[in-house]
């Protein structure tokens, strides 16, 4: 399989159903007797729940209301796919029992007829709530006196770990040159355009259950609906046939969907909840939110000695079902694509009353390369360095590899494996026109450079399942515990199973998105689908072509090893294609075939599991931004992405995530911000308030590609669908900052906060000014 | 209330709720499911139908409102002969991913482009974008689709 082949960019399979409005996302579900539930949020950030009374809401026609005591399994616990040791409990029950934490936390359901009556029947159901002091900030949970959140939480504290690796302290003490600072990632979620949603069928008389949702992670939801719902695991279906974006939102389980499947258990009729972009607000998990003190030292040659750092993750109420994913790989980041022979670094999560964070597109990589790179463009100016420079002293090279970062993430030892850090670096530099000098226009506006690179990590979570499958004409089905949310996997897995089998790319199906096609996989997130899910298309592909030949062997009396398939025909060694076809050994190998032997079809199943935990790669943005320093007014002019894809399966599909991920990044780092006020409410409820990227936002992208192989996997392919994400915070800072203090004069710039909102550039644009 | 109008040139005739919203109307009592919903408030796009020629956002208007209207949906774009010229360019363009948002790109851009009005240069397609959020996209394609369609 070489590049050229796979990198002719076929366009997309999936593309015709949804250019024609007939993808068939979870709302589109209509069922026979379906009825509509509303969830009954708290409005408090903090409370105790003296009583919930849905009488009138019945009385005036709800099918059903449900709260915590209504539910049998409101003491089972979740079933999560990693946890880290020091996680000191306080996950979420799936309705509130005794107390909320953050606002929009579900309390009770309602279910009617039809979801506007829903919404008016919501309004009857009276909750009796008794405020708590609110913990709205980090400050506020670690105040003396402070209510403690949940039992196990000793000063709010929901875990606290340290990555260690040599001595920080003497390292710094013996540098030439030191700069420290206190950066903050604001809170932000990802934001899909398609909010959650469930539809849940249980059939009573065969004791099974159907779910149809906007999930990343079906297999996930299926343990959970299967262990706490008390379902034989292969009798719970989860299908997320098309799902409208996900960008870590949906790459857990819930509680909705324990609760709606519940309600259609006790009500024997199919039951739909549909997330309202207030709820997705509210409710689906927050990310980012995180503050990062952070010390880092050179000698006198612009080597680095060492880096201290504390990172302080704003938990919210509870840990939720991915854990501190975030908070971990935030630390575990901070040394980035450097050499640091001496590392301390302090990860703490303290729980305030706010929505609970999870992953979000990069999930704790942008929340590490911003303080790091903001740092390391500060640390220059101390040494008298360019930018560059410093950076090119430090990165780390083919000749140290395989390199270990000096931490850990889930209790492994991280390290880079392949790559050539250096000439990424050097083609991002040159291809963008990076300059360190600031360009004054006639108009008083000012043009100016910065730069940020960053490891990228892909690839996590451990394994992943195919299944390949030729009919008796010859047309391959391929299925995978995958899902898809646009990513293009129908299309590379597609193209990945003909270039191995030895047939057309129209010949090809893939199906996934549906916990029935195969009997365990996991979904797409952790920028796991080329890893995961094309090498396990790859294995399958391959294990039945060899089945595939040594039917054709026998079919053709000679040896396997003689033969290939090409198009679809068996051909010999040095002669022409026979008489033999894929349909024809399809129709061989099944039920009354020539060589039936108790196979069903043709067909093979492949579990790709990989004991290296990630695949790292390395990313380089350079961003060019225009400021007036008398207004703080700029706009992002130019942009260059130089990333490593590994080997390219679809270059068009990769361009496409890397740009889609950039400008989602280049979006966080200058509008997206959860804000809360000081009594713990959620102030940004709706897209007019919580503000993303539009295409008047952004500059066209420029991409360099520069290509190495990893060896973590067979294609030798990396991860391509967060690394767009993780620099742009770092980078149009840094390019601000040298915009606002052309000379380096001022202290610090001060833009240690994103995103990089009007305020908070005026404010930095004033104390330059000073 | 009593709703007449006509829906991709077929007329409909139904009994709705003064309330109920034309993009539920349109999503859930005549099932055309390529219309999406992603805000409820007019700010996302995603829901944009045509309205009598106009782009505007099913979300914003009661179905009752399109009484005597003719509404164009997502669906009424591609023909029998295969996906229209914006369709088609989306397509080439991999100007999609997840496909939430497309519905609501396209008829936007179809209105546009219906009255000759589809932008030649990149500031300004991208101007004539910024009421539709994708998430996915960067909009990049989006707006080399759509300038290889105006050309």
């Amino acid at each position: 399989m070489t590049r050229t082949d796979m990198a002719a960019s076929p366009l997309r399979k999936e593309d015709a159903r949804l250019l024609r409005g007939q993808a068939r996302c979870v709302d589109d579900v209509h069922l026979d007797r379906m009825l509509h539930a509303v969830f009954i949020r708290s409005p408090m950030p903090h409370a105790e729940i003296v009583g919930i009374d849905g009488s009138a809401a019945l009385a005036a026609g709800a099918a059903l209301v449900l709260t915590a005591a209504d539910l049998p399994f409101i003491d089972k616990p979740w079933v999560v796919r990693y946890w880290h040791p020091k996680i000191r409990n306080g996950m979420p029950k799936f309705l509130a029992t005794d107390r909320v934490r953050y606002v929009g936390e579900p309390v009770a359901l309602l279910v009617a007829e039809d979801r506007y009556l829903a919404e008016d029947l919501a309004a009857l159901v009276e909750v009796d709530y008794r405020p708590l002091p609110p913990l709205a900030s980090v400050e506020d949970a670690r105040a003396p006196g402070a209510p403690i959140l949940h039992p196990e939480w000793d000063g709010n504290v929901a875990a606290a770990f340290r990555l260690e690796q040599g001595d920080a302290d003497a390292a710094l003490a013996g540098s030439v040159h030191l700069a420290k600072g206190r950066f903050t990632f604001g809170r932000q979620t990802p934001l899909p355009l398609e909010c959650r949603g469930v539809v849940a069928d249980y059939d009573a008389d065969r004791g099974d259950l159907t779910v149809w949702m906007s999930t990343q992670a079906h297999y996930n939801v299926r343990q959970n609906l299967a262990t706490v719902l008390g379902l034989p695991e292969y009798q719970v279906r989860v299908i997320a046939e098309d799902v409208g974006g996900g960008f870590g939102a949906k790459s857990r389980t819930y509680a909705e969907e324990l609760v709606i499947s519940h309600a259609s258990r006790v009500l024997r009729r199919p039951v739909k909840w549909i997330e309202d972009r207030l709820e997705n607000l509210q409710a689906t998990t927050h990310s980012r939110g995180v503050t990062t003190e952070i010390e880092i030292g050179c000698d006198a040659e612009g080597r680095f000695t060492g880096l201290r750092a504390s990172v302080v993750l704003d938990l919210g109420g509870y840990v939720f079902t991915s854990g501190i994913m975030t908070a971990e790989i935030a630390g575990a980041h901070l040394p980035n694509c450097y050499r640091f022979p001496h590392q301390q670094i302090d990860v703490q999560c303290v729980g305030t009353n706010k929505t609970p964070i999870a992953t979000y597109r990069g999930a704790g990589q942008p929340e590490a390369v911003f303080p790091i790179e903001s740092l390391v463009d500060r640390l220059a100016k101390r040494a008298g360095l360019a930018a560059a420079e410093l950076r090119r002293r430090n990165l780390v090279t083919p000749a140290d590899l395989p390199h270990r970062l000096g931490t850990t993430i889930a209790g492994l030892k991280v390290a880079a494996e392949s790559g050539d850090f250096p000439a990424l670096f050097e083609a991002a530099v040159a291809d963008s026109g990076y300059s360190e000098e600031v360009q004054d226009l006639p108009d008083g506006r000012r043009l100016a450079w910065g730069l940020a690179a960053a490891i990228e990590a892909s690839g996590l979570v451990n394994f992943e399942t195919a299944n390949i499958r030729i009919d008796g004409a010859g047309l391959v089905t391929v299925f995978c515990g995958m899902t898809t949310q646009g990513q293009g996997q129908p299309t590379t897995y597609a193209q990945v199973c003909a270039e191995a089998l030895g047939v057309q790319l129209d010949r090809v199906a893939v199906r996934m998105g549906d916990t029935q096609l195969v009997p365990f996989g996991r979904g797409a997130f952790a920028s796991r689908g080329a890893i995961f899910g094309a090498n396990a298309v790859l294995g399958a592909a391959q294990a039945l072509r060899d089945k595939a030949l040594g039917c054709a062997g026998q079919l053709l009396q000679c040896d396997p090893g003689e033969l290939r398939i090409e198009e679809g025909r068996i051909c010999r060694a040095g002669a022409g294609p026979t008489e033999i076809d894929l349909a024809a050994i399809a129709q061989a190998v099944g039920p009354g075939g020539q060589l039936f032997s108790g196979d069903a079809a043709l067909e093979a199943q492949y579990v790709f599991k990989s004991d290296q935990p990630v695949t790292y790669g390395m990313t380089v943005h350079v961003a060019q931004v225009s400021l007036d320093p008398r207004t703080g007014f700029f706009a992002v002019k130019d942009y260059l992405v130089a990333h490593d894809a590994g080997r390219v399966l679809n270059a068009m599909i990769v361009d496409g995530q890397i740009v889609g991920g950039a400008v989602d990044g280049i979006g966080g780092a200058l509008f997206s911000e959860l804000l809360y006020d000081g009594e713990g409410q959620l102030l940004t409820g709706s897209l007019a308030d919580y503000m993303v990227a539009t295409a008047p936002d952004v500059p066209r992208l420029r991409l360099v590609h520069h290509e190495t192989r990893p060896g973590t996997n067979p294609l030798g392919v990396r991860g391509i669908g967060e690394g767009g994400t993780i620099a742009p915070g770092a980078a149009i800072a840094n390019a601000l900052s040298r915009a606002i203090d052309p000379h380096g004069s001022a202290q610090e710039a001060g833009l240690s906060v994103l995103p990089l909102s009007p305020e908070r550039v005026f404010a930095a644009c004033r104390a330059a000014g000073r | 209330m009593r709703l007449h109008c006509e829906v991709n040139g077929e007329a409909v005739d139904r009994e709705v709720e003064p309330r109920m919203l034309l993009s539920d109307f349109l999503r859930h009592e005549l099932r055309l499911r390529g219309t999406k919903v992603g805000c409820e408030m007019g700010v996302c796009g995603a829901c944009t139908v045509i309205v009598d020629g106009e782009p505007v956002r099913s979300c914003l208007l009661f179905a009752v409102q399109a009484t005597g209207a003719a509404v164009r949906t997502v669906e009424s774009l591609a023909g029998s002969d295969g996906l229209g010229p914006l369709q088609d360019a989306f397509h080439r363009h991999h100007a999609l991913q997840c496909g939430y948002c497309t519905a609501g790109v396209l008829m936007t851009l179809q209105a546009l482009a219906e009255r000759g009005a589809l932008p030649r240069e990149e500031g300004a397609v991208r101007e004539a974008l910024s009421g539709n959020i994708c998430r996915c996209t960067g909009y990049q394609n989006i707006v080399d689709a759509v300038l290889d369609v105006a050309s």
